[in-house]
């Protein structure tokens, strides 16, 4: 990982450097040292993971220069093998009106695999009532979370979009992205996305729409439209329907699929997606909502059978003192499909009402009945208590217990250091009193 | 070594009920003060608080903001009772948030330098939380976000979006919970576009393929 190393320290550097000469300037980021011990039903050892994490966002640096970085460093230290590393920065540069972005990400996954690639935008979007952008490069979806590292890496990604806002009409973005492997076309995607707010209507409606066509494979591959509705006010609803059939079928984007025995297959290209959902959140006092929501989806498998889903849940949020210092949340939710049906409780609660001193909780509790006849219930469930250290510098100490169908018992003990800074001009932020913005229950889960 | 089924959720039931039921007679010393008058309230006034005149004195001249252009001394207040007379006094002297919104708010440009990040003066974000964000946003913000980026740039950094979309923690829990695995599949055939939300279809293929993990049932 010397190559990363370099590029954070430079780019330190650059920012030192500057430091002479700032205005204005503002600072924010964090870093993070996650380690747990593991120990499981089976298990030969105890398991010794540590995660680290580290984001650091420069803005107005020297004449509106900025940047961000992340990086992502993953160790198992009972293990020699399991090393893991990601690191992403791009910086802003400001161009006469313009802005162009340059960016690298740099993936070290598997041994002896070193993976380096950039990208880079000019965008000139100044908040008036147009505003457009080019890019090129590749992707950013290195996080194996998105994608397999197996596939072919040699992939690019050009297209630009432009913003044009009409206070009567609302907002229309419409714009243009091709995504190719190793020189074969996978995409070739064109959307608009429109929204607009009627603020004269009464229930002060919310519109949105989005409209995506593959011109490669000649099909509409998304179609979603909403709106959002205070009807009272201590209602929200929103109702919302999708058309979705994927177009990134083709063998150069699936490789290694049997697609005559494969039932994965199926899945992934399911076909002609209806969705229709609809949610309501109703404050029954000035700390406490309700929320409920249902999604009925309905789609054909590769074999041209029609299969039907279904999605509800209804959930809480309490704010006691209504400050957000204390967060209560539980949601319960029903999901049945073809894969089985699934009965679902979480909670989390947190408490950051006493100074320096951060509790969180939560819990899920499911009950799953699958096709296969497999019946099986699966608690997750954590305790946490964090320290502040100093200003935005906490320690957590957690502890984990979970069962499911592999593992009769997991215990978890983790020990969690997490550096938040916020800095602008000589002014630091503590973040312990920052509340954390998380979504109510029901579809925001 | 064999556990009950049922001990991690009671354990767990029983700390939630009791942090929640308890959380007024815990007690209080010099590291365990309750929250205090500023932020117990559900408003915006911690913002106001921060305010401080000197370190805006150079900006403010630099533009040429006058006293006047934030305060307003037009009110006439006809009481014999000098304290009602005071409170008057001070809350029409208190300029509102427009005077704070109208540099700093995102999207102004009458002064370039002043940040407009919404944690630059609030720290109690629950009274901004927009309408449409407290129902089914999780969801809808794809489309929201690629129709208004401008919107969501008021409050967030682009980091953000990487933090939740491309950060893969296995070790602190984010979206998935560490069970899901155990039952996706049911999620999965109920609504697939969900999960190409983040994932890639080669995602599935990891597993189910090239690892040897049995089909989609």
């Amino acid at each position: 990982m010397g190559l990363p190393r370099r590029f954070v320290l430079g780019w330190a550097a650059v920012l030192v450097l500057r430091a002479g000469e700032l205005h204005a300037l503002e600072f924010s980021g964090a870093a993070l040292v996650n380690s747990q011990l593991r120990e499981r039903e089976g298990a030969a050892a105890i398991e010794a993971p540590t995660n680290a994490y580290g984001a650091l966002i420069g803005t107005n640096v020297h004449h509106g220069i900025g940047g961000e970085t992340y990086f992502r460093l993953e160790r198992d230290w009972s293990r020699a093998d399991g090393a893991s590393d990601f690191y992403l920065g791009f910086a802003r540069l400001p161009l006469r009106g313009f802005e162009l972005s340059l960016g690298r990400q740099v993936l070290d996954e598997l041994p002896g695999a070193l993976y380096v690639v950039d990208a880079g935008r000019l965008r000139f979007d100044r908040g008036g009532p147009v505003g457009f952008s080019l890019f090129g490069g590749q992707p950013r979806y290195f996080e194996p979370l998105q994608g397999a590292e197996l596939v072919s890496q040699d992939e690019q990604m050009f297209g630009g979009s432009a913003r044009l806002r009409w206070v009567a009409l609302g907002q229309v973005v419409v714009s243009f992205a091709q995504l190719q492997r190793q020189q074969r076309r996978l995409n070739q995607l064109g959307s608009a996305t429109w929204s607009h707010t009627f603020r004269h209507l009464r229930s002060q409606p919310q519109a949105y729409a989005l409209a995506a066509y593959d011109s490669a494979e000649r099909n509409v591959q998304q179609v979603t439209t909403g709106v959002g509705l205070l009807p009272h006010p201590r209602v929200f609803a929103r109702i919302e329907g999708s058309y979705y059939r994927p177009s990134s079928r083709s063998p150069a984007a699936l490789p290694g699929l049997d697609r005559f025995v494969d039932p994965l297959f199926s899945l992934i290209s399911a076909s002609s997606l209806q969705q229709a959902r609809c949610g309501v959140q109703y404050r029954w006092r000035e700390t406490v909502w309700w929320s409920a929501d249902y999604g009925l989806q309905a789609f054909e498998d590769s074999n041209g059978q029609s299969i039907t889903g279904n999605r509800g849940s209804v959930g809480l949020v309490w704010l006691p003192e209504g400050d957000g210092l204390e967060i209560v949340r539980s949601e319960f939710g029903v999901t049945d499909s073809r894969g089985g049906s699934l009965f679902a409780l979480r909670a989390y609660y947190e408490n950051r009402v006493y100074q320096r001193i951060l509790f969180r909780t939560k819990m899920e509790v499911g009950r799953f009945d699958k096709i296969t006849n497999e019946q099986d219930i699966v608690v997750t469930s954590r305790v946490g208590v964090a320290y502040e250290l100093a200003p935005g510098f906490l320690m957590e100490v957690n502890v984990e217990g979970n069962r499911s169908p592999r593992f009769d018992y997991e215990f978890r003990l983790g020990a969690f250091l997490t550096y938040n800074l916020h800095y602008r001009d000589g002014w630091q932020a503590p973040s312990l009193e920052r509340p954390v913005l998380r979504y109510p229950g029901g579809w925001a889960g | 070594m064999k556990y009950p089924d049922w001990w991690a959720a009671i354990l767990c039931a029983l700390l939630v009920s009791g942090a929640i039921g308890c959380r007024r007679w815990l007690p209080t010393t010099s590291y365990l003060q309750p929250r205090s008058d500023s932020v117990s309230r559900r408003s915006t006034r911690d913002a106001r608080e921060r305010f401080d005149h000197q370190l805006h004195r150079k900006a403010l001249r630099a533009k040429g903001i006058a006293c006047i252009d934030c305060h307003s001394f037009a009110l006439r207040i006809e009481t014999d009772d000098e304290d009602l007379a005071k409170t008057l006094s001070a809350y029409a002297l208190h300029p509102r948030s427009a005077a704070c919104h109208s540099c700093h708010l995102p999207g102004q440009q009458k002064m370039f330098a002043a940040p407009r990040q919404c944690l630059s003066c609030h720290r109690n974000l629950w009274p901004l939380l927009p309408d449409d964000h407290r129902a089914g946003w999780q969801t809808a913000h794809a489309v929201a976000s690629h129709a208004d980026t401008e919107r969501c740039q008021d409050c967030h950094h682009q980091q953000e979006c990487v933090d939740c979309h491309a950060r893969r923690d296995t070790l602190d829990t984010r979206v998935h919970e560490r069970g899901f695995r155990f039952f996706h599949s049911i999620e999965a055939w109920a609504n697939p576009m969900q999960c190409s939300s983040c994932h890639r279809a080669d995602f599935c293929i990891q597993c189910h393929r090239l690892s040897g993990v049995r089909g989609a049932g």
